[in-house]
């Protein structure tokens, strides 16, 4: 493989406010020391494409400085967007760079933003210039004394406070890159750590003890590029305490000094003993889970990428703030490789703690939500959700034994039958130039599609099949329904209506997380439709009804139904399109569309109507400009329709926040038609997710 | 990694107006998808009456581009001198891929007259793009053809026309036994990626059935969105099928 390094300069100027704690009342006042990245380039020989590392003194870096900065590079540098990893150190000495925080340190500087743009597009270009052949080692060492876990419970109560006995990562891992004669001195290092750099708390510019590290490395090693990689260490800081005590205190700077050159000579120790040789082999995956808040409403969406160095070697990467239990979970993953578990990286969205604390309370699960401008904490769940998300990456393996927690056995989200790793599963995946990663992993809500249609059977395997294919898109949950599909009013008796029901709601109840469910109703069947809802739609997880073409939906009948449909907060789903073609006729005669649609919201004025699959086979012209006078509807773009200009089309006649995407079943048409339309990325995630929360507090649930 | 597109178009198109209809914006779009080379019809070609005048206009429209724009003709093979023209089109006009569309004109890939000119295309060393449709006739402008080109069609086509290179456009399959049978019966048949069943997804279950080297990256612009076949490439698992998928079949049929 070729290595290259490259490094820049980021210090912003002195009296710029620094990021990480709410306490600080004015800018910084001082640069203690300089604030740099590290950019590494890579280039293997089997044709996936250069992969680069970025490590930086910051914060973090926010989804949209993430995106740009990526963007920056893939147009560059000609970059793959997934073979590239941009890790911050975490300092809480360096400038704000996360818009999530603005109660710990203010809003981001657009003007800094832009020149550590330009810095790291340079940095990089000086890595990919400086590339030359090189082989790969790792090697490991351990520090202690210098990092502890800063939970503590107190009776019912869990503060920040010294807990040694808590968890913690005190191993020092460092991956050099060698010259393949095998001289003693690297090309370049990353050193591995998991501690918050937060020694220091005064108003110095500095990248506390990283920098100490790196500056130490590198001065030992005459000048070779050293880079740092933080671990998961959401609930791990430098144990200053008090004496006899368990409070934390602020640390002096000869601290942090003495910190990094612990370090630093440790890594050394390790670069100078054995080393595994790792056959190099360059890949990576990048994908985006999406963690529900306990408002039932908000997700987080959480960047994990797997980027792997060799066959025998790979960085998990975390874009928040994951706490130890994530880190040893990682480690102990996949017992045929080392695995490198790497936090605030390619993103910063939250703390990520462990499921036990939630219940126990404490600034990870609980406070810190806040501090992020959430509106609650994590649902329950949330350990499972990422370890299968982190497991899913790495071909579904099982951790080793005596892992803190453990992807329980009987798996509900996570690929199965591959509990061997396969290394070719991450050699390219979504790596392709027209495909905006963060854009491709971004959370989606699917308002409309089905798994069964009638009461045909739909086995756990084959629901949990269509979550995980839906996962590989970014998409959940998704709102599913049975329909019946007869000719005109034809359907079954209503038992087989109601079984039909009741797989909805039993399917939803299993899989809380990942579905929402629309109840089959009948306008010709009125009773039998009100009490469907009353005994279906107080269940968790169900959103509201959904209509087929069983009658026009200006019909009477339809208009009395929808209106005990809104007095059940229930999101009405309509069936609909205009259809020209004589088989559709012949099969659908009471098809309504936008027409129909648009005097039923005239009729039922405080409906929550959402007309179905835009992209379903009709005339999508014609039913985006029958609705552009009926404010109250909004329009799902499902549907295996995905003509060119269609969704900006249907944009111009209602207006972005009417738009709802939805598959129909068609997974990766309804994501692409979203990707490819000309409109903002902003309007993209409103479509992919955002309005369809709006709906549903509009509806009231 | 480039890629190679068998499904592009340029022309106009009387029904609905589409993002671009000329050379010059389908390579500027080509450039930001990544995509290297592509074959490219012309859409307005189906609704002459006399097709060779589109095929001499689509020559000269890529004539620049040679490089990365492979021509295909259209011909309507119950029009007077099909076959003169199809000769015409491979020997002055350097086309390699002949499109037939035989709702376009009248015809099915049963008919004689559509046989024969395929029999010609392969004696000539061209490969036959046959198109399921060219827009959703459950949309369709009242003036546009109402029927597509079955499947069950095009396999009874390729069985018939041994030793002639078939590729099936905008074809949505599914990983069903019956398909995969079908597809081992004709060998010389593949299909491109532009329209595919996906739930279940069935791109990966086709290629572990009858491998990677039947299927070729398209996109159906500009008439579609070509982030679906992106999105559908991106989901192939092993590097090996997808860069098959990608552009290798691609410069395996076509250079």
């Amino acid at each position: 493989m070729l290595f290259g390094a490259g490094k820049a300069v980021i210090t912003p100027p002195v009296g710029t406010f620094l990021a990480g704690f709410g306490f600080r009342t004015k800018g910084s006042e001082f640069v203690r020391d300089p604030l740099e990245v590290r950019s590494f380039w890579m280039d293997g020989e089997d044709g996936g494409g250069p992969m680069c590392i970025v490590a930086a003194d910051l914060i973090g870096f926010d989804e949209a400085l993430d995106s740009a900065v990526r963007a920056d590079l893939v147009g560059a540098e000609g970059l793959c967007p997934e073979r590239i990893l941009i890790a911050a150190s975490h300092t809480h000495s360096g400038p704000q760079t996360c818009s999530r925080l603005p109660t710990a340190g203010g809003r981001p500087d657009e003007a800094y933003l832009e020149s550590l743009r330009a810095r790291i597009r340079q940095s990089v270009g000086q890595a990919r210039a400086d590339a030359r052949p090189a082989v790969v080692r790792l090697s490991r060492g351990t520090l202690t004394g210098y990092a502890v876990n800063r939970r503590l419970r107190l009776g019912a109560e869990t503060v920040m406070a010294a807990n040694p006995a808590g968890p913690r990562d005190d191993e020092v891992t460092v991956v050099s890159f060698r010259t393949p004669d095998g001289a003693e001195t690297p090309l370049g290092l990353l050193f591995h750590f998991a501690c918050h750099p937060t020694t220091l708390k005064d108003y110095g510019i500095g990248p506390d003890y990283p920098g100490a590290a790196r500056r130490h490395l590198e001065k030992t090693l005459s000048g070779v590029p050293c880079a740092f990689l933080n671990g998961c260490c959401g609930d791990v800081r430098p144990a200053c305490i008090r004496i006899g005590g368990v409070q934390f205190r602020a640390g002096e700077p000869e601290e942090a000094e003495e910190f990094g050159v612990a370090l630093a000579e440790e890594a050394l120790r390790a670069l100078r003993g054995p080393q595994d040789a790792v056959e190099p082999r360059l890949a990576a995956r990048l994908t985006r889970l999406s963690l529900p808040l306990a408002d039932g409403v908000t997700r987080v969406p959480l960047a994990v990428q797997r980027f792997d160095l060799g066959d025998t070697l790979s960085l998990a990467a975390m874009g928040a703030e994951p706490c130890a239990g994530y880190g040893r979970f990682v480690k102990r993953l996949d017992p045929s490789r080392a695995l490198v578990p790497v936090g605030y990286a390619n993103g910063l969205a939250a703390y990520i703690p462990m499921e036990h604390m939630l219940a126990e309370g404490g600034y990870e699960p609980a406070s810190a939500a806040a501090v992020y401008g959430y509106p609650a904490a994590f649902a329950p769940g949330i350990e499972r959700l990422v370890k299968e998300g982190i497991a899913s990456l790495f071909g579904g393996a099982q951790p080793a034994r005596g892992t803190e927690g453990s992807v329980p056995a009987a798996r509900r989200h996570g690929p199965r039958d591959e509990a061997v790793p396969d290394p070719r599963r991450a050699a390219g995946n979504a790596c392709m130039k027209g495909l905006d990663p963060s854009l491709l992993a971004c959370p989606k809500t699917d308002v409309h599609t089905h798994i069964g249609i009638g009461v045909e059977p739909a086995e756990p395997a084959r629901i949990e099949e269509y979550i995980e294919g839906s996962r590989k898109l970014g998409i959940g949950p998704s709102w599913i329904s049975r329909p019946f599909l007869g000719v005109g009013r034809e359907v079954p008796g209503p038992e087989v209506l109601t079984e039909a029901n009741r797989l909805v709601a039993e399917a939803v109840r299993s899989y809380p997380q990942d579905l929402r469910g629309y109840l089959f109703v009948h306008a010709g069947r009125l009773a039998w439709s009100v009490e469907e809802m009353n005994r279906w739609l107080s269940e968790p997880g169900m959103v509201g009804v959904k209509l087929y073409h069983q009658y026009f939906f200006d019909d009477p009948a339809v208009i009395t139904l929808v209106r005990e449909a809104v007095r059940r907060n229930a999101v009405v789903l309509l069936h609909q399109g205009k259809a020209v073609d004589e088989a559709t006729r012949r099969s659908q005669p009471l098809l309504s569309d936008g027409t129909h649609i648009a005097r039923l919201a005239e009729a039922v004025p405080d409906a929550v109507l959402l007309a179905g699959h835009i992209g379903g086979g009709g005339d999508w012209e014609w039913m985006a400009k029958a609705l552009r006078d009926a404010p109250s509807v909004r329009l799902d773009t499902s549907g295996s329709v995905f003509d060119a200009g269609m969704i900006e089309y249907a944009v111009s006649q209602v207006g972005v926040e009417r738009l709802l995407f939805a598959t129909d079943m068609s997974i990766e048409e309804g994501v692409g038609k979203i990707l490819a339309a000309r409109i903002g990325d902003a309007e993209k995630r409103a479509i992919f997710h955002g309005n369809a929360e709006a709906m549903l507090r509009e509806v009231g649930r | 990694m480039s890629l190679c597109d068998v499904n592009a178009h340029i022309g106009h198109w009387p029904f609905r107006p589409l993002p671009y209809v000329d050379a010059e914006s389908l390579l500027s779009e080509m450039d930001r998808l990544d995509i290297e080379r592509a074959v490219v019809a012309s859409n307005h070609g189906l609704l002459y009456r006399n097709p060779q005048r589109a095929n001499e206009e689509l020559a000269l429209a890529v004539r620049a581009h040679a490089d990365r724009l492979v021509p295909a003709a259209t011909l309507d093979p119950l029009y007077v001198e099909a076959s003169g023209d199809l000769r015409r089109c491979r020997k002055d006009l350097g086309m390699k891929v002949l499109r037939l569309a035989p709702p376009y004109h009248g015809c099915t890939l049963a008919s004689p007259e559509l046989r024969s000119l395929a029999a010609a295309a392969r004696d000539l060393g061209m490969t036959v793009l046959v198109p399921f449709r060219v827009e959703d006739i459950r949309q369709r402008h009242r003036l546009d053809v109402d029927r597509n080109t079955p499947v069950e069609d095009l396999f009874a086509f390729a069985r018939a026309m041994d030793g002639l290179d078939v590729v099936g456009t905008q074809y949505s399959l599914t990983a069903d036994a019956q398909t995969v049978e079908a597809l081992r019966t004709a060998p010389n048949l593949r299909f491109d990626v532009t329209r595919l069943h996906s739930q279940p997804p069935c791109l990966q279950e086709l290629i572990r059935a009858v491998g990677a080297q039947r299927f070729l990256f398209g996109t159906g612009m500009p008439f579609l969105a070509p982030e679906v076949p992106l999105v559908r490439l991106s989901l192939i698992e092993d590097a090996a099928s997808r860069e098959a998928v990608g552009s290798g079949n691609f410069r395996s049929l076509f250079g």
